[in-house]
């Protein structure tokens, strides 16, 4: 992860800001996102629906159910795309199989109904935490969004719904009114003739809602971890560091840079301060104790006083009771009138899915809590370390490229009347130096002349007067086509000894 | 452009360079870059677009232009009613000899100033970007030669846009430079009121301390030195590798043309010539890209609603691009 590569403007934002960022996101790059979908969903799609060929609407569920495998998928492939735009679908697919398998356990059962789901995906995707390290850091997470992705969840089943009822108006829409046809609305969705429409219609809302569902979490995640980790004034760091390096700062400069790049899968340090109880206690009574707490204020204001409440009815029973009660109450009222029959049916059959579907989730949960099976972690052997920051530098300037001896080199060069490679040798032996030995930030974007204000800002003098002068008959060279004389030459040679030292004289 | 008669040796050329600016700065406290700025242009045979806010000295500055090398010098203030004719010049019948005679208007000079030049219509502006571009006034269908050397420097406000006619992207492209003008510094300016007001009735500065150090002549033998400065091939493609990678930078909705490449090596040839060097350098083209790009790209929509400057973006830019090495 190279916070300079991000491709969205890093601040701070408000959480529905930050879903919005998601869906500007989702539009961007809305055609490689539904592939990523389909791909995977179209084949279990057909099969299932080939199997439940009567029954269409379990199709339809084990599809709605499954979907946290595939959007998987669609959010590797957009946090390797936040950083780097060169990576292409195709690319994420060929993995597509042991992403979306990949704590397949937890997502299809005990996360499955979480409310904000897409925002607690990068969790278990991305930072691959299991257990009570999720649970902790999820805490953290939604300490201040857990809200929005609820409301993520909750909007996007709704389009859904909607999308899938917008079909269906559409068609009924369509019927001249010449054509007296004694039909309702109501009567074309709970029609089992259509069932086969309704499954269609669901998959296709479901494809259209995915990539705004995963990207709008995944901002809101992106986001929490900006405020937690100050990713924009840690930017704002770097572009300082690459600009005015204050002398002596360059180590500090160096960790900074370090910790910068370190991978999105790598664990990000706890935002949380690192005090003793006894300390934490001691210092807020000291707080509470201050002045801030012992203002006293008098406002005047006009309120609203309620009247009393009338006096509750007695429970009686727990709201499962009630809710059995509820339901029997609605049976019963709807029992007589025949009309609206079909309705209530559709209701009972929908009502009865998802009871089913609860049942088969308590199941499962207490078979995965009580015998003791751990799912299967696909990728968890897999997980890498944060790359060494052997690339921090783009500069392609690596020691093996380089003789041994450089002197002896460039010489020989020279004596072969090859000025500019004997020229060109010293000159990149002395960048790579200043790379790898002192630690220069240097990359490929400095010019010559911002090499050398680095340097003379961070090297002693020596080193510095050094290159100096080095850069200058370099420039002379590559860019006048000035020939540097044999004398300049071998007083470069040399002074390269001095310049190469370890420790710096004086 | 013709050839000049008489050539002037490259260390003259570097001196009589330095003298203007030198002349220049006497007058035109505080605004170090925007006169190297102009002086390239002027230099590299191109014209400026200058933003400000007003009261920074603009007139100033091309007036003491003007004065130390003896060009003639004419301003137009833009307004929505201004018409082309007004500009170039117009054919006036003479009752006593009963002919037609053609007044030249403030285009026919070496220096022009179109100050808020974002305030006239469409058709005014193009009136003066033709004779910017094509080096010719047209009036009554006749067509009359622009001086030599012949610069227009724009002013745009970057405040108080009702009303206005914003340049099109095409005709932005016509200015080789777009220079940012920003107040001057606390010391600059405590300079600048001292000057002003010490001995002076008026509240503005005076261009009579200026010396014409060279002749409207010196100008185009300038401009013919500037343009044989020696550039070596790897500048050359650092210069289009800047211009091409702001055709496909993320933050951009468009990126800089062929033109760009075109105006960063002429404007670092000069830039090469104001240092005093024979060959242009790298870093001459990464310092004259921000204000020789700055007006040839467009941010995109959300980069610009997340308040990112266009000079941020090219900052970003420049530091993703490589510099050549070896």
């Amino acid at each position: 992860m190279n916070l300079s590569k991000i491709s969205v403007q890093v601040r701070p934002r408000n959480p529905y800001e930050a879903i919005d960022l998601g869906f500007v996101m989702a539009r961007r790059w809305f055609i490689p996102l539904v592939l990523l979908w389909l791909v995977p969903a179209l084949p279990v799609m057909v099969v299932s629906y080939l199997i439940f060929m009567d029954q269409p609407l379990w199709a339809l569920l084990l599809i709605w159910w499954l979907k946290p495998l595939f959007e998987s998928i669609q959010l590797r492939y957009i946090s390797e795309k936040l950083f780097d735009d060169h990576v292409h679908w195709r690319h994420t697919l060929r993995h597509g199989r042991s992403v979306a398998l990949h704590q397949w356990f937890a997502k299809l059962i005990t996360q499955r109904l979480a409310f904000s789901r897409s925002f607690n995906m990068p969790v278990g995707e991305l930072e691959q935490l299991t257990g009570k390290r999720r649970q902790q850091r999820l805490d953290t997470l939604h300490r201040g969004a857990g809200s929005s992705g609820l409301w993520l969840t909750f909007a996007g089943h709704s389009i859904e719904s909607i999308l899938v009822f917008a079909v269906f108006s559409t068609a009924w829409m369509f019927i001249p009114m010449e054509m007296d046809i004694d039909f309702e609305f109501s009567m074309l969705l709970s029609s089992p003739l259509l069932f086969p429409t309704i499954t269609l219609a669901g998959f296709v809302a479901m494809t259209l809602v995915a990539p705004f569902y995963v990207c709008g979490g995944f901002m809101l995640y992106i986001n929490r971890r900006t405020w937690l980790e100050a990713w924009d004034i840690e930017l704002t760091f770097r572009q300082l560091s690459s600009d005015y390096v204050k002398p002596g700062k360059s180590l500090a400069m160096a960790v900074l840079l370090l910790t910068a790049l370190g991978s999105l899968t790598a664990l990000p340090t706890p935002a949380r301060a690192e005090l003793d109880r006894a300390q934490t206690q001691q210092k807020i009574i000291e707080i509470l104790e201050g002045d801030a707490f012992h203002e006293i204020k008098e406002e005047q204001r006009w309120r609203w006083i309620d009247k009393p409440a009338a006096e509750e009815p007695e429970e009686d029973g727990s709201w499962l009771a009630r809710f059995g009660k509820w339901i029997v109450k609605q049976l019963e009222g709807f029992n007589g009138v025949e009309d609206a029959g079909s309705l209530v049916t559709w209701i009972i059959n929908g009502l009865e899915i998802v009871l089913w579907g609860l049942v088969i989730a308590v199941l499962a949960y207490l078979v995965y809590r009580f015998r003791h099976i751990r799912a299967p972690d696909v990728a968890f052997d897999n997980r890498t370390q944060a790359p060494p920051p052997s690339h921090l530098f783009g500069l392609e300037l690596s020691q093996d490229s380089l003789p041994d001896d450089i002197i002896s080199a460039a010489q020989t060069l020279w004596q072969q009347q090859q000025f500019r490679a004997a020229l060109s040798l010293l000159y990149r032996a002395a960048l790579t130096y200043l790379v790898h030995e002192r630690h220069l930030p240097l990359n490929s974007s400095h010019t010559e002349q911002e090499c050398l204000r680095l340097c003379l800002q961070h090297e002693p003098q020596h080193r510095g007067e050094f290159f100096q002068s080095l850069t200058q008959h370099w420039v002379a060279l590559a860019y006048a086509h000035q020939p540097l004389s044999e004398q300049d030459f071998n007083a470069l040679c040399a002074a390269w000894p001095r310049f190469d030292q370890q420790e710096p004289v004086g | 452009m013709t050839e000049p008669t008489e050539a002037l040796s490259l260390n003259e050329a570097i001196q009589l360079v330095q003298r203007m600016r030198q002349q220049i700065a006497r007058v035109v406290v505080g605004q170090q870059q925007v006169i190297d700025q102009v002086l390239i242009a002027m230099l590299a045979s191109g014209h400026v677009l200058v933003e400000g806010v007003p009261g920074l000295g603009k007139t100033l500055l091309v007036k003491s232009l003007a004065k130390c090398f003896q060009g003639q010098f004419g301003r137009i203030q833009f307004t929505p009613d201004l018409m082309p004719a007004d500009v170039t010049g117009h054919a006036l019948y003479d009752m006593k000899s009963e002919q037609f005679k053609i007044r030249k208007g403030p285009a026919f000079c070496n220096l022009l100033l179109a100050d808020e030049i974002n305030r006239a219509p469409a058709k005014t502006q193009a009136a003066l970007l033709e004779v910017m571009q094509e080096k010719q006034i047209t009036i009554e269908g006749k067509a009359f030669p622009a001086f030599t050397p012949f610069m227009v420097l724009a002013t745009q406000n970057p405040i108080e846009q009702e009303g206005t006619y914003p340049l099109p992207e095409a005709e932005l492209d016509r200015f080789m430079l777009k220079v940012l003008i920003d107040y001057p510094s606390e010391g600059e300016e405590q300079d600048l009121v001292k000057q002003v007001t010490t001995g002076q009735v008026q509240d503005t500065l005076s261009v009579a301390a200026i010396e014409s150090v060279v002749s409207a002549a010196d100008i185009p033998r300038l401009q013919h030195i500037t343009a044989h400065i020696q550039v070596d091939d790897a500048v050359f493609d650092y210069a289009v590798r800047i211009a091409r990678s702001s055709r496909q930078w993320h933050s951009f909705a468009h990126g800089a043309g062929p033109r760009a490449s075109i105006a960063l090596i002429r404007a670092a040839r000069a830039n090469a010539l104001l240092e005093g060097r024979e060959f242009v350098t790298p870093d001459d083209v990464k310092s004259m890209a921000l204000p020789v790009m700055r007006h040839r790209v467009a941010l995109t929509a959300e980069m610009e609603i997340e308040g990112l400057k266009t000079d941020q973006a090219l900052q970003q830019l420049l530091q993703e691009v490589e510099a050549p090495r070896l």
